[in-house]
């Protein structure tokens, strides 16, 4: 706990952006060093059906990295089975990635499943998972990617994220998430780290995808998102 | 009658793009309606509702003179390009045009033309296009498979189907998935610049691409079953313009009304500054604009006082076509011609040449005169070519010059009436007298840069207010706001409007 007072101490503020005049897709992306960008296009979604469903399944969630997290669960909608870990995990990636599919947890969750295949502006999906965090839950702090590897990539969508629990980047700041749902590409090459200092389980959603032919797709979310967020 | 009722159809040589109404160049298009054409809709990618709109609009504007020249059928305003394909199969097109929103075929009929040689030179074609090769100038596709730009394509429909009515992709970016094409060859010749080959043909092997350009996988498949697929060539390009209007939107949404606006200078690309300079300059040259020739053909509508010699003849300020509706219904000693038109110029021509010419030799009158009038560029410094025509058309000089003698002996009446704005005027005007009257309005509502300034919603709202007020006893001639002859419309229930816009 003292780790995480220290780091709470250190990082959690207010992340300050700085908007250019013209909205440029690829330098959001690759080239801005935003730590994370709120995707507004889509504040409009069912994330409270959504995050009913997950709650249904609260039971069937799956420890999840617990060297590092205390109470860190997952269920997988779409992947190699509900308890898939990171695909390079499995050997050969590309026969990893031929066998990827919706899980049973999927079936149950058609309002998730409704809004991954019908609104998420990406061609193909590659893991999908439900992250519970418990009440009194933590994920120290951590990098998922190495520095080279700086970008807005992952989208982390909170299905709830009750007061009291925060989401801190290393040097950044706090990601707002908001407690009604919320869609944020996220660059995970920061470090990062979780704390639920509440009494609800927090629920988010991480999609990590491929855009394929739907980039364009991903653009006007990307730009609708931009002047939402400028104001 | 004095006069026998000559009009002479057109071997016409005119060309003049900024009418929709049937033109007299029409008269040299004579082509089979097997082209179905589509408006590929692009919204998401325009971050502007005016532009989006506007750009749709004006792309149909375009369209819909082909329509009337009975070239095409308008297939409709989709998203995906494999859609309007298959809605030009189900109208059993052999090809189809996909016009991208914000395309200007403002030489579309010449396209058509173009196109269809093309295709009787090539009967197993699959699709024309503008072949992009862009390995070095865009960075989103850097590195690209060659594609197809999405704003225009002209597709056999018969090889469509042959290969499977392959869906045309988007550009793409893959990680893990990356595709295999066929490998190619791309001419050595290009069209204008380093990027746009003149074709593009099968080499052997594949080879994986982790980006890829809109249009990459037809150019996969043609290439995988040994189809080489050609680019435009210039004469093609020359009959349109493509506004790209997700380039610099913003600027373009500002200059779009304020043509003479200084940003029209920052728009930074070529196609869509040099369109709105045109527009601009065209717009500057349309207030004392003269038309001493029409555009239209002279006699297509034919005669339609049933018998009656006209009275009253109420008619825009241009041209010989007013003489030819004259002559071609009759008209007596009393008659009275009421000229009107929002351009004081066009009437003050009028006035001139019935008291000054002797009905020969126009083209030294209008040579003398050339420098008092703003005369359209279609025929300035070529008017000896466009006076004979003239005079062949009503059936030869003497013809025209006795025409002419008993025309210029009429009473005439001018008024400076805007009729799109203020049609009450005409009407007052026009319910003031009796007898048999007549109106010719040529294509004051359809004309391009009334459709440029003013949405088709605003303008059918103007021209029902004006329909509402014309009396039941008027013969009509000219055009409604979507090109549709007034006659056919008001009076034989033709009521056409136009495709809405829709993202």
């Amino acid at each position: 706990m003292e780790q995480l007072e220290k780091y709470w101490k250190e990082h959690d503020k207010e992340y300050k952006f700085q908007y250019p005049e013209q909205f440029d897709p690829k330098w959001i992306v690759m080239e801005s060093g935003w730590p994370f960008f709120r995707l507004s296009a889509l504040d409009n979604q069912p994330w409270k059906e959504m995050h009913k469903e997950a709650e249904a399944l609260i039971d069937k969630f799956h420890v999840h990295r617990d060297e590092y997290g205390e109470g860190w669960r997952s269920l997988t909608l779409h992947g190699l089975n509900e308890d898939t870990q990171t695909l390079n995990s499995y050997g050969d990636r590309a026969e990893t990635i031929k066998q990827l599919d919706w899980t049973w947890v999927a079936d149950e969750c058609p309002v998730t499943k409704k809004f991954l295949t019908d609104v998420w502006p990406a061609e193909f999906l590659n893991r999908v998972r439900f992250m519970l965090l418990e009440p009194g839950g933590y994920i120290l702090p951590h990098q998922d990617r190495s520095d080279e590897e700086k970008r807005l990539s992952v989208c982390n969508i909170s299905l709830n994220n009750p007061q009291g629990c925060e989401f801190v980047m290393k040097d950044q700041g706090r990601v707002p998430f908001d407690d009604n749902g919320s869609a944020f590409l996220m660059d995970i090459s920061n470090v990062h780290s979780v704390w639920n200092r509440s009494n609800t389980p927090r629920i988010h959603m991480i999609i990590h995808y491929e855009l394929g032919r739907r980039i364009r797709d991903f653009f006007y979310v990307l730009r609708q998102s931009y002047y939402t967020n400028r104001g | 009658m004095f006069l026998d009722k000559v009009i002479i159809p057109t071997e016409g040589k005119m060309k003049d793009w900024n009418s929709i109404t049937v033109d007299r160049y029409w008269e040299q298009i004579k082509v089979p309606n097997d082209v179905g054409v589509g408006i590929l809709n692009i919204s998401r990618d325009i971050n502007s509702e005016v532009v989006a709109k506007r750009t749709f609009d004006m792309t149909y504007f375009y369209v819909n003179r082909m329509i009337k020249m009975g070239m095409c059928d308008y297939l409709g305003f989709e998203k995906r390009v494999e859609v309007l394909l298959q809605k030009a199969l189900d109208k059993n097109k052999k090809y189809c045009m996909i016009a991208c929103q914000g395309l200007l075929l403002y030489r579309g009929p010449s396209l058509i033309t173009k196109s269809l040689e093309y295709a009787k030179n090539n009967p197993e074609f699959f699709v024309v296009g503008h072949i992009m090769d862009k390995k070095k100038q865009h960075y989103l596709t850097k590195g690209a498979y060659p594609g197809l730009h999405r704003q225009y394509l002209f597709v056999n429909l018969k090889t469509w189907e042959k290969l499977g009515k392959p869906p045309f992709d988007e550009m793409g970016v893959f990680q893990d998935r990356k595709p295999i094409l066929q490998n190619y060859e791309l001419s050595e010749d290009t069209i204008h610049s380093n990027y746009t080959p003149a074709w593009i043909k099968k080499t052997q092997g594949e080879s994986i691409h982790g980006v890829t350009s809109d249009g990459s996988n037809w150019i996969d498949i043609a290439l995988r079953n040994n189809m080489q697929i050609d680019n435009l060539d210039n004469d093609m390009r020359d009959c349109k313009v493509y506004l790209y209007p997700y380039i610099d939107t913003d600027k373009l949404e500002k200059v779009w009304y304020d043509k003479q606006n200084a940003i029209v200078d920052q728009l930074s690309n070529q196609a869509q500054k040099g369109w709105i300079r045109k527009q601009a300059y065209q717009e500057e040259i349309e207030k004392d604009r003269v038309y001493a020739f029409n555009t239209e053909t002279l006699s297509g509508e034919g005669v339609r006082t049933n018998g009656k010699l006209i009275d009253h003849f109420f008619s825009a300020a241009a041209g010989f076509k007013p003489l030819a509706i004259l002559n071609a219904n009759g008209f007596h000693a009393g008659t009275t011609v009421h000229y009107f038109d929002w351009c004081e110029a066009s009437l003050n021509y009028k006035k001139n040449l019935i008291e000054t010419w002797d009905g020969y030799d126009l083209d030294q009158w209008l040579l003398e005169h050339d420098l008092e009038y703003n005369f359209s560029s279609t025929y300035r410094g070529n008017y000896k070519q466009f006076w004979e025509q003239e005079m062949h058309e009503h059936g030869g000089q003497l013809a025209f010059q006795r025409l002419w003698d008993r025309y210029k002996k009429l009473k005439h009446e001018f008024y400076v009436i805007d009729i799109v704005n203020e049609s009450e005027k005409l009407f007052d005007k026009i319910n003031s007298v009796h007898g048999t009257k007549v109106l010719w309005t040529t294509n004051i509502w359809s004309s391009e840069m009334l459709h440029w300034n003013v949405e088709p919603e605003t303008l059918e709202t103007k021209w029902l207010e004006f329909e509402k007020q014309v009396p039941e006893d008027l013969i009509l001639y000219g055009h409604d706001y979507i090109a549709v002859d007034m006659n056919s419309r008001i009076r034989n229930g033709v009521n056409l409007t136009h495709p809405r816009y829709h993202d």
